[in-house]
């Protein structure tokens, strides 16, 4: 038996029923929120909820069968789609959460074109490289920009946004302050696992290093929409707490 | 500086661990390593945000 294969399935399962619980989670959770915070509640549920309906689409790629096959047929497709969804929502929820949608508007644009430039880009390395549609160089090239991508919304979340947070004192501040640190830290090293899954599989093309690597998306994928979410709703908890007192 | 400030790095660095290097029993004890770092680096956050007394 190919415990790789098996371990990964199992991962695969414990991601998906995950994402169930923390959707329940946020909706039955939602009457702690007052009105003006109820729409983080939604955004969190829609994230989650979307993993849920893209992994129930996965089902077949982690079967077992799959798996175990000399030829192993990889979700990349549906973990692109996945992401091109769910991203752009996680990284809106702060904006509305501290309310720079409405003030940063130009941000909020440069923050979901970078996001979306650099899942495109992205598929584009990952799919020309794995299905020999175009030269190496192509590839990186892809893989490239859309690396500098990633490091322009890290930018917006551990520079620029909290250096926006200084500027508009609100009694807020401080628990926006704490929410952005944490939010900080998953966009720069929960996210960096994407594409060092990608970069090292550029060079590592063998069946054990691809499982390891959709292994731990699973694990990455739970920790990252899950504890994003969640941590924005618990900030909306407390925002929420700070308005009655 | 606590450990606390080290575990998403630690979760990075041995994400990247089990996947470069050769799959073996090692490989299980880093991916177990680094789901403790995740876990721990989210648990350790949520309650951030009621502490009143302890910044009082």
């Amino acid at each position: 038996m190919n415990i790789l294969a098996l371990t990964t399935s199992y991962t695969f399962e414990f991601t998906f029923i995950s994402m169930i619980a923390a959707s329940f989670y946020f909706l039955l959770e939602r009457h702690k929120l007052s009105d003006k915070y109820k729409s983080i509640s939604s955004l969190a549920f829609l994230t989650t909820a979307l993993a849920v309906i893209e992994y129930y689409q996965m089902h077949d790629f982690f079967d077992l069968k799959n798996l175990s096959s000399p030829t192993v047929n990889y979700p990349t497709e549906f973990r692109y789609i996945t992401w091109l969804i769910a991203t752009p929502l996680m990284l809106y929820i702060f904006f509305v959460l501290s309310g720079f949608y409405k003030s940063h508007k130009k941000t909020v644009v440069a923050t979901l074109s970078l996001n979306f430039a650099m899942i495109v880009t992205g598929y584009f390395a990952e799919t020309t490289y794995s299905n020999k549609l175009m030269n190496f160089n192509f590839s990186i090239a892809m893989f490239a920009i859309g690396f500098i991508c990633w490091l322009g919304i890290v930018y917006i979340y551990t520079k620029y946004l909290p250096e926006q947070l200084e500027l508009t004192p609100s009694k807020n501040q401080k628990d926006l302050g704490k929410c952005l640190n944490i939010l900080g830290k998953l966009v720069v090293f929960g996210w960096a696992l994407y594409p060092a899954g990608l970069f090292i599989t550029f060079f590592d093309p063998s069946v054990d290093t691809a499982l390891t690597r959709e292994l731990i998306y699973n694990f990455g994928d739970l920790f990252n929409k899950i504890g994003f979410s969640l941590i924005c709703f618990l900030c909306a908890v407390k925002l929420t707490k700070n308005e009655a007192k | 500086m606590n450990l606390k400030t080290y575990l998403p790095i630690g979760f990075l660095v041995l994400a990247i661990a089990a996947i470069i290097l050769p799959k073996d029993i090692f490989t299980a004890v880093l991916i177990f390593l680094m789901i403790l770092s995740g876990v721990i680096t989210i648990y350790s956050n949520i309650d951030i945000f009621d502490d009143d007394e302890r910044d009082q």
